[in-house]
């Protein structure tokens, strides 16, 4: 099937290519892309039509319609007219049952037209409603394109890159590469086709997807996306040979003349034996023809009426003016129309000049222009929006399977409109994204609602204007990990690592009891740099801080310690932690884990907004931090400081820069866990120094699971766990940190409307309920749990529980639903586990 | 004890230094008023509020021009942003290449992402 060396072909007839088709081993050339491969050796049917089924062979040759669609290497939708052939590649059909010569669901296209006019499923699949995911799913296994391929096979990786350029230049047609080289400067030119030698930048093959604000440009190369910014964006996208409207015009064997043109020039393949020509354009693929050896048998530039007829979706005759005429290929004109969508997204202007019968952009934005074909550069006459003939279906839309009739019919419905008519019908809306069937869907629209095309317009363009697979708009998978400057040491351990937000935890050490069991009766170390850390500073300091917390700063002497929880001006817990005061105008400010971000946002934004001299700090990343915890921490730091660590000397609550082990510290007396306790904070790069002392000095590593046993026995709130977006100060029970007599503070306003739906209390019981376990009251839903732990100090169950206020009395029974049955058990308003505070204190 | 001393690590691998109030002569502006001091800086720092970042902060150095557009869409520098989709960083040209600061909980997270795109993968 190949023609003798054509002049300037694209294959290298001394480089074979084996891949396969359906199993089958099939030869190409270097230079081939799958689809002429394919043809050369014998292929006509490349796919099956979205909805009826009917076979469609190659038709544009450029990869802008859909008739070309294949699976290769299990990648589906992939336009193999324009995907290179490379060795072993392994192509498949799509969207059939059967293969694509002998489709079953073909079926559809013989019987079931009557039955699907254009909306069908909108109005005789409503019913029964309880039917309509059955009915979708039978939709949806008839109808369709191919299947995404099984995330288990992904078929490769994405990648970004960002690029700037002082020009950008999209398409390499003749009107591109003179733009591209009239620049002097910094210039890159994106083709679609095969790159070519140049003084400029070329990046082929490449598609551009859309301009978006900022001379954005995003760029599809093969599995890399090329995020481009441009000063300036030049348009060369050239023109779109358009389809005619008549009967069987997506018969296999109907061609553009493009594609013509290229299957002789470029791959040597002869398109068929016996052509007819129809239309301005089409006459002029008659030399490639003649190379080719095919007999012309008629040609018209200008028919009153076309009808295309076949056997099995195959052309065989036309009938041209009235007169029959045998062939296998007809090669059809539908005039040129500017490739404006790229313009259009970036904001130009786009209008219909009735002269030549095409839409042209004007009012080009700022820092794009239009050149060639696609400005509208452009000779030709308009052509009649149907060519009349009886027959086979007339498609409008070859990518949807809408037909001249689908769309009378919606008009008649009262969609009269181009931007209502492609939503009913989907005309515009399928893979070619308009390139074939907009200009024919507004010709058409014009004549049957009696006006002209300008009136019509055109729909919205939007990206991406070439279909683009998701995997490349997504990229390379980024799932950032934190670590603290203490991981290789849980490592080493052999801890087991967890998620917390961004956070690599350590969880536990092999025996989370055991670790609870240490820092009760011994010395536990825990790695806490995950806390969030912040510096306010300066002179306005004090009240910044008293206005962005309920409670009081301003009054904290230098030296001290208090909790502080964030809220939001409607009043809701957002973060808590606790405030140290280091200086008349320094406070070192902790926050949770997953808050520091979102704290120092808000303290900024308020400050950007109330303008005190404070500078907000975030130096979360500078410190380690670490938690010393039981009854032998003061025993144990004692001898790695030369700080007075005696009860008077350094009290609870106190803040004292210290140094461990040689290392300079702010060290925190305060118990998350209950227990004795000293929160070390060191620079990072130092961290391993001090827990190494630490953990020598006897205290045994703990995880997150013990943490959160060791502050459920003290009743300590973990926000996010056991408060959620609706939980305020007075339903948790922490209206001692509201500070009413304050002037002002953020969410003063919503204290005294704040409800109480629910209150937060504690609950002992002998069964271990999930954590969100529902609590029941006389039959309804009266809460939840929140946390819940055995703990083998209090000798039973514990937890946290929202429950409705009149049932938030200490010593009231609650029903916790467990496994579907009733668990009885009792609230605890106080500390499960030394509710004085006596050990913190000692 | 220093103002501050538990921010300054014993012997930092490389002083960086984040200023407040202004941007001094030979530091990399990272916001209206924020500025980094990098190294032995001879800048000086008097009337600003200082506060010792060299813990806090990574540095990553990347040769190639075409593998720094696989990290970032920044392209003027010295500049403040982000790396790998969300990592902040502070961005400079450093003999012959570049010089990428990221915050040290990220940076095995960073240089292990670098190193596969260098290595294609």
């Amino acid at each position: 099937m190949r023609l003798r060396s054509q002049p300037g072909e694209r294959i290298d007839r001394s480089h074979p290519i084996q891949f396969t088709y359906a199993g089958k081993e099939l030869t190409g050339f270097a230079g081939d892309t799958v689809g002429s491969a394919l043809f050369a050796a014998g292929r006509r049917v490349f796919s099956r039509s979205f909805k009826y089924h009917r076979p469609r062979g190659l038709l544009c040759c450029s990869g802008r319609c859909p008739n070309c669609m294949m699976t290769v290497d299990g990648v589906p939708n992939v336009r193999v007219c324009v995907e290179p052939l490379r060795p072993g590649v392994d192509v498949r059909d799509q969207n059939v049952l059967g293969s694509a010569d002998r489709d079953l669901l073909g079926v559809v296209d013989k019987v079931g037209g009557p039955f699907t006019p254009v909306g069908f499923y909108y109005r005789t699949m409503i019913r029964p409603r309880r039917a309509w995911p059955l009915y979708e799913k039978v939709l949806r296994n008839l109808a369709g394109l191919g299947r995404v391929a099984d995330a288990r096979n992904g078929h490769g990786r994405f990648d970004t890159v960002h690029r700037r350029v002082d020009v950008l230049v999209i398409g390499g047609g003749p009107a591109g590469r003179a733009a591209a080289a009239a620049v002097d400067g910094d210039v890159l030119l994106v083709d679609d086709r095969v790159g070519h030698d140049a003084p400029y930048d070329v990046l082929a093959p490449a598609t551009a997807l859309g301009i978006y604000e900022g001379g954005l440009v995003p760029v599809a190369a093969g599995n890399v996306l090329y995020r481009i910014r441009a000063g300036r964006i030049v348009v060369a996208t050239g023109a779109l040979e358009q389809l005619l409207l008549f009967s069987g015009n997506d018969l296999v064997g109907v061609m553009l003349p493009d594609g013509v043109r290229r299957m002789v020039d470029e791959w040597a393949v002869k398109p068929g034996d016996r052509a007819v020509l129809v239309g301005e354009g089409a006459v002029g693929v008659k030399l490639q023809l003649a190379r080719a050896g095919v007999e012309i048998a008629a040609a018209s530039l200008r028919p009153e009426s076309l009808s295309a007829h076949g056997r099995r979706g195959r052309l065989t005759s036309v009938l041209l003016d009235g007169e029959g005429v045998d062939c296998d290929l007809l090669v059809v004109s539908g005039g040129l129309q500017p490739a404006y969508s790229l313009l259009a997204q970036a904001g130009a202007r786009i209008e219909y000049e009735p002269r030549r019968g095409i839409f042209v952009p004007t009012e080009l934005p700022d820092g794009v222009a239009v050149v060639g074909a696609a400005a509208g550069g452009i000779d030709q006459t308009p052509v009649a929006a149907v060519l009349d003939g009886r027959g086979d279906k007339c498609f409008v839309c070859i990518c949807e399977d809408v037909t001249t009739k689908d769309v009378k019919r919606a008009l008649a419905e009262g969609f009269d409109s181009i931007e209502l008519a492609k939503r009913y019908t989907t005309v515009t809306m399928g893979p070619c994204q308009g390139k074939l069937c907009q200009l024919a869907a507004t010709r058409l629209l014009a004549r049957e609602t009696d006006t002209d095309e300008s009136a019509i317009g055109t729909t919205t363009a939007r990206p991406p204007w070439t279909p683009v697979e998701l995997g490349l708009l997504a990229g390379r998978h980024h799932e950032p990990a934190k670590r603290t400057p203490l991981h290789s040491r849980h490592e080493t351990l052999g801890a087991e690592m967890i998620w917390t937000g961004q956070w690599r935890r350590a969880f536990q050490y092999g025996d989370p009891a055991a670790e609870v069991r240490a820092v009760h009766d011994s010395l536990g170390l825990i790695d806490v740099s995950t806390l969030g850390k912040v510096l306010v500073e300066g002179p306005g300091a004090p009240a910044l801080l008293d206005r962005l917390y309920p409670n009081r700063f301003s009054d904290l002497k230098p030296g001290r310690i208090r909790y502080g929880v964030v809220t939001s001006d409607g009043g809701r817990i957002m973060d808590d932690g606790t405030v140290a005061r280091l200086g008349d105008e320094l406070f070192y400010v902790t926050t949770t884990s997953t808050g520091s971000e979102g704290v120092v946002e808000w303290f900024e934004w308020w400050n950007a907004i109330w303008g005190y001299d404070a500078e907000i700090v975030n130096v979360t990343g500078a410190l380690a931090a670490m938690n010393l915890a039981g009854p032998r921490a003061r025993e144990a730091l004692a001898p790695l400081t030369g700080a007075d660590l005696a009860n008077e000397s350094f009290r609870y609550l106190d803040a004292k820069e210290i140094a461990v082990a040689g290392v300079p510290c702010l060290a925190l007396r305060i118990g998350f866990v209950g227990e004795l306790g000293y929160e070390l904070h060191c620079p990072a790069t130092d961290a391993g120094v001090v827990w190494d002392a630490l953990v020598a000095a006897g205290a045994t590593p703990f995880g997150l699971e013990a943490q959160r046993v060791l502050r459920l026995e003290k009743g300590h709130v973990i926000v996010g766990q056991d408060t959620d977006s609706e939980s305020n100060l007075l339903s948790a029970r922490m209206q001692w940190t509201i500070k009413d007599d304050k002037p002002d503070f953020v969410g003063k306003g919503a204290v005294p409307h704040l409800q109480v739906r629910e209150r937060l209390v504690g609950f002992t019981a002998d069964v271990l309920p999930p954590e969100g376990a529902q609590v029941v009251r006389e039959g309804r839903i009266a809460g939840r749990v929140t946390s819940a732990r055995v703990s083998e100090r209090v000798g039973r169950v514990i937890g946290l529980a929202w429950v409705e206020p009149e049932i938030a009395e200490e010593g009231a029974t609650i029903a916790i639903r467990v496994d579907g049955a009733m668990r009885d058990a009792a609230v605890t308003l106080a500390a499960f586990y030394d509710p004085e505070g006596t050990l913190l204190r000692s | 004890m220093t103002r501050l001393g538990f921010l300054s690590p014993v012997s930092p691998p490389l002083k960086i230094l984040e200023v407040r109030g202004g941007i001094p002569d030979g530091a990399i502006p990272i916001g209206p008023d924020r500025s980094l001091v990098v190294g032995d800086s001879a800048a000086d720092l008097d009337g600003y509020r200082v506060y010792d970042m060299s813990a806090a902060l990574v540095a990553i150095e990347v040769e190639s021009e075409k593998l720094l557009r696989r990290i970032t869409e920044l392209t003027e520098f010295p500049a403040a942003g982000s790396i790998l989709r969300g990592i902040p960083a502070v961005i400079e040209r450093h003999a012959g290449g570049f010089r990428l600061f990221v915050p040290q909980e990220l940076s095995q997270y960073a240089s292990e992402t670098i190193d596969d795109l260098r290595s294609g993968l």
